[in-house]
């Protein structure tokens, strides 16, 4: 048994972990109940629906799950479709390597995911919602599923929930299998079809035609976690505990180097030096040594030298620095790390995960892997990088503009970054191409 | 065991009620069940065949399956199978030098099976255990901040626990 990483220190304002480690059971509707659950429920059923989605736009909640879309956007889209039925979907087939928040709400706080499906069901009508969990999540599944069972047996799902008559909602729990591509939100759907995970080409939007080509409303884990605590505290309230640009707090996945290792909630807008430099979050590296660099996001993000690390953790201000938030994910480096290397290892990743259903990326991430290991042969050997570095950067225009899903699109992510800010490591490698 | 993965009727049929609502949404629910609860720790031809029977689908899809999710196999795997993330989380910390441990510990190179078909071990993609890199996955448990000493303590519990299971 390991713990789950979860560090519970120096949170001034926890609003989506505030639960963790006081339930008696996890499982338990009575606990949850007893511990403020479902106010953002009760709140909702006592406002009229479009109230709901202008409280979720004014929160500025942005998809956790790494694409960072305007959840208000994403609900209107919705709304606004005639066609039923509607279904809801929640996101639980977190894979990005260096994310582990979903683990830790799905099991130690599932009814708060749970709220947040429902209170969606209730917005757009939905009889029936989803949540796929991956499946080496299978204490969190097995959790998941006992604690929609007791929530229908106390009436906070099922049949005319909290007595409300034709506001009814069945939750099915649906496994994955071992795939980083299903978290791409069309393949994800798929699956739940009975489908293979592989992404669908978009458009159409999954509002217009989702599951079984029906509007359907898909949301990440911490997304609907986020989405009761809006309804608790008001839009605005939400949005000020965080910045104009992205509201509420952020669940962050300090790993690597990182000498306070686990799942940290930080207001969004937090200097950047103090989440990954705060005694109360990563605590500098645990050798002491410097940081050289972070891997933001997941695989599919992008790399952080130390001359960009010095705004906030927000949205904006990552982007604005090359940079992106992503999943939450905070990989940290000390200066031992080769980047080169590093780089060549998320390159294997996405040859493992390329699911092969379009070219570029299953042919473009075999080459980009091909490639990196010919940079760092020649390098070792004092050798001339450079035609190997413009093959490689060749290679990655073709698979980020012509790979059909985001996976395609950002497996040069991590790369590109090296490249641009650390170019000197790849050996000799000469100007960079434009 | 030969076919069926070593289970019989009725734990199949328990396996497929538990979504007989609506079984073609859990066709990776009902393969990882059956999986687990077989012999053999995979889904043998019979198996497959059976379970596409079960949900009228085309075995093809039920392959299809097999072949896609990293989680299902085809053939049949060790008793204990020590699953190394193998992701930069836990690259960065040194997950490299947990495999050659195992491959010391075990006389088998990744992907093989020992002799005896107790053990074997491979790289797979992160499972979550980032904040405790390197992690192994074994069955549903997972243990983190691994070192030679603890690894070989796992390999020491798994033939305990074997030990056990064999005693009347």
């Amino acid at each position: 048994m390991t713990n789950d990483g979860f560090n519970n220190d120096g949170i001034n304002k926890k609003v989506l972990l505030k639960r963790i480690g006081q339930y008696q059971d996890p499982g338990s509707v009575q606990d949850y109940v007893r511990l403020g659950g479902f106010e953002g429920l009760r709140r909702a059923m006592s406002m009229e629906r479009p109230q709901i989605l202008e409280e979720i736009d004014r929160a500025m909640l942005r998809g956790r799950g790494g694409a960072a879309y305007p959840a208000g956007r994403k609900w209107r889209h919705l709304y606004d479709m005639e066609a039923e039925p509607k279904y809801i979907v929640c996101n639980g087939d977190e894979g990005e390597p260096g994310t582990f928040k979903d683990r830790l709400l799905l099991e130690q706080d599932p009814f708060c995911v749970l709220e947040g499906m429902l209170i969606a069901a209730y917005v757009f009508g939905a009889k029936d919602a989803y949540i796929l969990i991956r499946g080496e999540y299978r204490r969190a599944k097995d959790l998941f599923r006992r604690a929609v069972a007791n929530a229908e047996a106390a009436g906070y799902a099922g049949d005319d929930i909290l007595g409300l008559p034709g506001f009814s909602c069945r939750i099915h729990v649906v496994s994955g299998a071992g795939s980083y591509v299903c978290g791409e939100n069309s393949a994800l759907l798929n699956t739940i079809e009975g489908k293979t995970g592989r992404p669908r080409v978009k458009p159409p939007h999954l509002a217009e035609f989702g599951l079984h080509l029906k509007p359907t409303l898909v949301n990440n884990v911490e997304s609907f976690a986020c989405v009761p605590v809006i309804l608790s505290l008001g839009g605005q309230g939400f949005l000020e505990l965080g910045t104009e640009d992205g509201g509420g707090t952020k669940l962050v996945c300090l790993s690597g180097h990182a000498k306070n290792r686990g799942v940290f909630e930080i207001p969004l807008g937090t200097p950047m030096e103090e989440v990954l430099y705060g005694d109360h979050f990563g605590g500098g590296t645990v050798s002491g040594r410097p940081i050289q660099f972070c891997h933001f996001g997941g695989q599919s993000g992008p790399l952080g030298f130390p001359e960009q690390l010095d705004g906030l953790f927000s949205y904006q201000d990552m982007w604005d620095r090359d940079l992106a938030l992503g999943t939450g994910a905070v990989v940290v480096m000390d200066d031992r790390v080769d980047v080169v290397e590093y780089v060549r290892e998320v390159a294997v990743f996405f040859v493992h995960e390329s699911c092969g259903k379009c070219t570029p990326c299953r042919l473009g991430a075999t080459r980009m892997l091909a490639c990196l290991d010919g940079i760092l042969a020649e390098r070792a050997a004092g050798g001339e990088t450079s035609g190997m570095v413009t093959e490689l950067e060749g290679i990655m225009r073709h698979v980020t503009e012509l790979s059909a899903c985001g996976l395609g699109q950002t497996m040069g992510a991590a790369v590109g970054s090296a490249l641009k800010y650390r170019r000197e490591l790849f050996g000799f490698a000469g100007e960079p191409a434009l | 065991m030969s076919g069926l993965s070593g289970l019989s009727i009725e734990g199949r049929q328990s396996v497929l009620r538990r979504y007989s609502d609506c079984p073609r949404e859990h066709l990776l629910d009902i393969l990882l069940d059956l999986q687990r609860a077989g012999s053999g720790g995979h889904i043998d031809e019979e198996t497959a065949i059976w379970v596409a029977e079960e949900l009228d689908i085309a075995v093809a899809k039920v392959y299809e399956a097999l072949s896609f999710y990293t989680m299902l196999h085809t053939r049949e795997q060790a008793r204990f199978v020590f699953e190394v993330c193998g992701s930069t989380p836990c690259f960065v910390n040194k997950s490299q030098e947990v495999g050659e441990i195992l491959s010391r510990q075990l006389g088998v190179g990744e992907e093989q099976m020992t002799s005896d078909g107790l053990f074997a071990y491979r790289f797979v993609p992160c499972f979550g255990a980032c904040a405790e890199g390197p992690a192994i996955r074994l069955g549903d448990e997972l243990y983190g901040n691994l070192t030679e000493k603890r690894i070989r303590e796992l390999i020491m519990a798994c033939r305990d626990r074997l030990g056990e299971a064999d005693k009347p």
